[in-house]
C-alpha cells in the first residue's frame, strides 16, 4: 500500500462534483431562456442546443430566475474551490505531477491510439500519462475561461474591459457556453477512464491510498 | 483478506463455502489468503500485522468509503436545506442573501458604464419584450409625477421635450440572454431634477419607478438613477415611441438588466426604503446591475 492522492487533492476533487453539476445544472436552467446556439454545416442545422424534447425531458422550462439564485451562489463556491486548488498546486509542488512535459505529447497520442484499441501495447508510465497531463492541465485553464467568460457577461459595465477582452457580450457569452459542452465532454471521458483503470484506481481517489503492483520476482 | 467492502474479488466473507481451487481475481499481491482455514493458527496475528498491506488497504478502505458516505449525505443534506427555505420574493432566503451580498459588493466596486456605441451598431430588429403595466394613452392626457422630494411635481410630455435633449446609443441587455442596440432620445434623469431645482445630494436612497396604474414597478438605488448614462426616452430610432416600447415616456438604464427599466412612467417617486420591484417579487434579483 503507498500514498496515492493528498487530502487536500481529494476535497478539491469530490467538491467539484457538486459544484460543478450545480453550475452546469443552472447554467441550462438560465441558458433555456435565449438558446441560439446550433452547430450548423453548409447552412443545414445539424444540431440545435438544446431540442424542446430535451428540455421537455429535463423539466429547466421557465426555470429562469431559479438558475440565476443557484448560480450566483455557487459561482462562489466553484471559484473559491477552484483558486484554493491552483495555490495548493502551486505551493506543494504537485503541479509537476500534471503539467505536460517534454515527450507528454507524443505520449497523449500513443495514449489516445491504445485507449481506442489502435495499438496494442499500451505505453509504460510512471504517474499521469501525457494525455492525462494534457487534460487535468486543460481543464484548469477551462474553469478559469469559465470564471472570466461569466464575470464578462455578469458584469459588462464595470467590468467592461474584460467583456471587450472576452470578445464582447454575446461572444463571451457563446465562450461560457462551449466551455460548458467542453466540461461536459471531460465528464464524460473521465468516467470512461476511471471505469477502465479499475477499483484500484478509484479507491484512491477516495481513500488516498493504492496497493502496489508486487515486484515480478523472476 | 475478505472485509474489504470493494476488494476486487467475489470472495464471500468468510469464503468458507467456496469449493477449494478458488482463484483470487488480483491474487498477484502477496496475500495470505484466510478463505480455507477458520483454524490457520497465524490467522489473528497476520491480521494485525500492520506490513500486510491488504489488512491496511481494507482499514484505510473502510475509513474512505465511511467518510465518503458521510459527505454524499452532507451534501444532500445542504440541496435539501437550501431548497426548503422560508420564500422571500419567491426565493429560498439563502439565495436571496446571495443576491444581496452580490449586491453590495457590486456597489462598492463603485459603477461602471455602458459600452459606447455608435450608429451602425444599431439592431435591425428592435425586440418588444413584456407588456405589463402598458397602457396606450393620448399623449396629451399623459403625466409624470414626482414625488418624495419637497412638493410633488406634475410634467407634461411637452414640458420634458422643452427641456436638454440628449441622445444614447445603449445595449439593452435583456435577463433572457438576447441584447439589442437601442438609438434613444431623451432627457437624462440628472437633467430633470437639475431643472426642476433638485439636487442630488438632497435624494434619499431609493427610487421607485411605476407606471401610471401601478401593473409594473421598479426599484432602484439613486447612484443608478443618476447615472450619467440614465435617460428618460420620448424617442426611439428618431421615432416618438409606441405604445408597445412604453409611450409617451420610459426610463433607459443601460448599466441595468430590462426588466430594470421602466416602460410608460407615471410616476417617479424617492424614498428612503427600498422600493418594491415587480420582478424581484417573483424571484429575480432586485438589484440587476451590471
Amino acid at each position: 500500500m503507498r500514498e496515492r492522492h493528498s487530502v487536500a487533492l481529494r476535497w478539491f476533487h469530490w467538491l467539484n462534483v457538486p459544484l460543478l453539476a450545480t453550475m452546469i445544472w443552472s447554467g441550462l436552467l438560465i441558458y433555456w431562456a435565449f438558446d441560439p446556439y446550433e452547430i450548423k454545416l453548409f447552412g443545414h442545422t445539424l444540431f440545435h442546443f438544446f431540442p424542446d424534447a430535451i428540455y421537455k425531458k429535463l423539466g429547466v422550462e421557465g426555470r429562469l430566475a431559479e438558475g440565476l439564485g443557484w448560480h450566483f451562489l455557487f459561482m462562489w463556491l466553484f471559484t473559491i474551490n477552484g483558486v484554493a486548488y491552483v495555490l495548493y498546486l502551486t505551493f506543494s509542488g504537485e503541479w509537476r505531477h500534471l503539467v505536460p512535459k517534454k515527450g507528454s505529447f507524443k505520449e497523449a497520442v500513443l495514449v489516445f491510439l491504445h485507449d481506442i484499441y489502435l495499438i496494442k501495447k499500451a505505453p509504460k508510465i510512471e504517474g499521469y500519462n501525457g494525455a492525462q497531463r494534457f487534460a487535468y492541465t486543460g481543464i484548469i485553464f477551462a474553469g478559469a475561461g469559465s470564471a472570466a467568460t461569466g464575470l464578462a457577461i455578469y458584469k459588462p459595465a464595470r467590468l467592461q474591459w474584460l467583456t471587450n477582452l472576452m470578445g464582447g457580450y454575446q461572444f463571451a457569452r457563446m465562450l461560457h457556453f462551449i466551455l460548458m459542452i467542453g466540461f461536459l465532454l471531460f465528464f464524460v471521458v473521465h468516467v470512461m477512464q476511471v471505469a477502465r483503470a479499475g477499483w484500484n484506481n478509484f479507491r484512491g481517489m477516495v481513500t488516498g491510498k493504492e496497493l502496489a503492483p508486487v515486484e515480478d520476482p523472476s | 483478506m475478505t472485509d474489504d467492502p470493494g476488494d476486487l474479488g467475489p470472495e464471500a466473507p468468510g469464503g468458507a463455502s467456496d469449493s477449494g481451487g478458488v482463484e483470487h481475481l488480483g491474487s498477484n499481491e502477496a496475500s495470505p489468503s484466510n478463505d480455507s482455514g477458520v483454524d490457520d493458527p497465524d490467522r489473528a496475528s497476520r491480521s494485525i500485522d500492520i506490513s500486510d498491506p491488504l489488512a491496511d488497504m481494507a482499514r484505510v478502505s473502510r475509513k474512505g468509503f465511511l467518510w465518503a458516505g458521510a459527505a454524499l449525505l452532507a451534501t444532500g443534506g445542504v440541496y435539501w436545506w437550501l431548497d426548503t427555505r422560508r420564500l422571500e420574493g419567491g426565493k429560498p432566503w439563502p439565495f436571496r442573501r446571495a443576491f444581496e451580498v452580490n449586491e453590495r459588493l457590486a456597489r462598492a466596486l463603485g459603477q461602471g458604464e455602458a459600452r459606447g456605441l455608435t450608429e451602425k451598431d444599431v439592431s435591425a430588429d428592435p425586440r418588444v419584450n413584456g407588456m405589463d403595466g402598458l397602457a396606450e394613452v393620448d399623449p396629451k392626457d399623459w403625466r409624470l409625477r414626482i414625488e418624495g422630494i419637497g412638493d410633488p411635481r406634475v410634467l407634461t410630455i411637452e414640458q420634458i421635450r422643452a427641456l436638454p435633449a440628449s441622445e444614447l446609443i445603449s445595449e439593452l441587455n435583456c435577463i433572457e440572454g438576447w441584447t439589442r442596440v437601442m438609438r434613444w432620445r431623451g432627457v437624462k434623469v440628472s437633467d430633470l431634477l437639475r431643472s426642476l431645482g433638485i439636487s442630488p445630494k438632497d435624494l434619499p436612497a431609493y427610487v421607485g419607478l411605476e407606471t401610471p396604474k401601478r401593473g409594473y414597478y421598479v426599484g432602484l438605488d439613486r447612484e443608478s438613477v443618476l447615472h450619467s448614462q440614465s435617460l428618460l426616452a420620448y424617442e426611439i430610432d428618431g421615432q416618438p415611441l409606441s405604445p408597445d416600447h412604453g409611450a409617451p415616456l420610459r426610463h433607459v438604464l443601460p448599466i441595468k438588466y430590462g426588466y430594470k427599466q421602466l416602460k410608460h412612467v407615471g410616476l417617479i417617486r424617492f424614498t428612503a426604503d427600498r422600493p418594491d420591484d415587480f420582478w424581484a417579487e417573483q424571484g429575480y434579483d432586485w438589484y440587476g446591475g451590471f
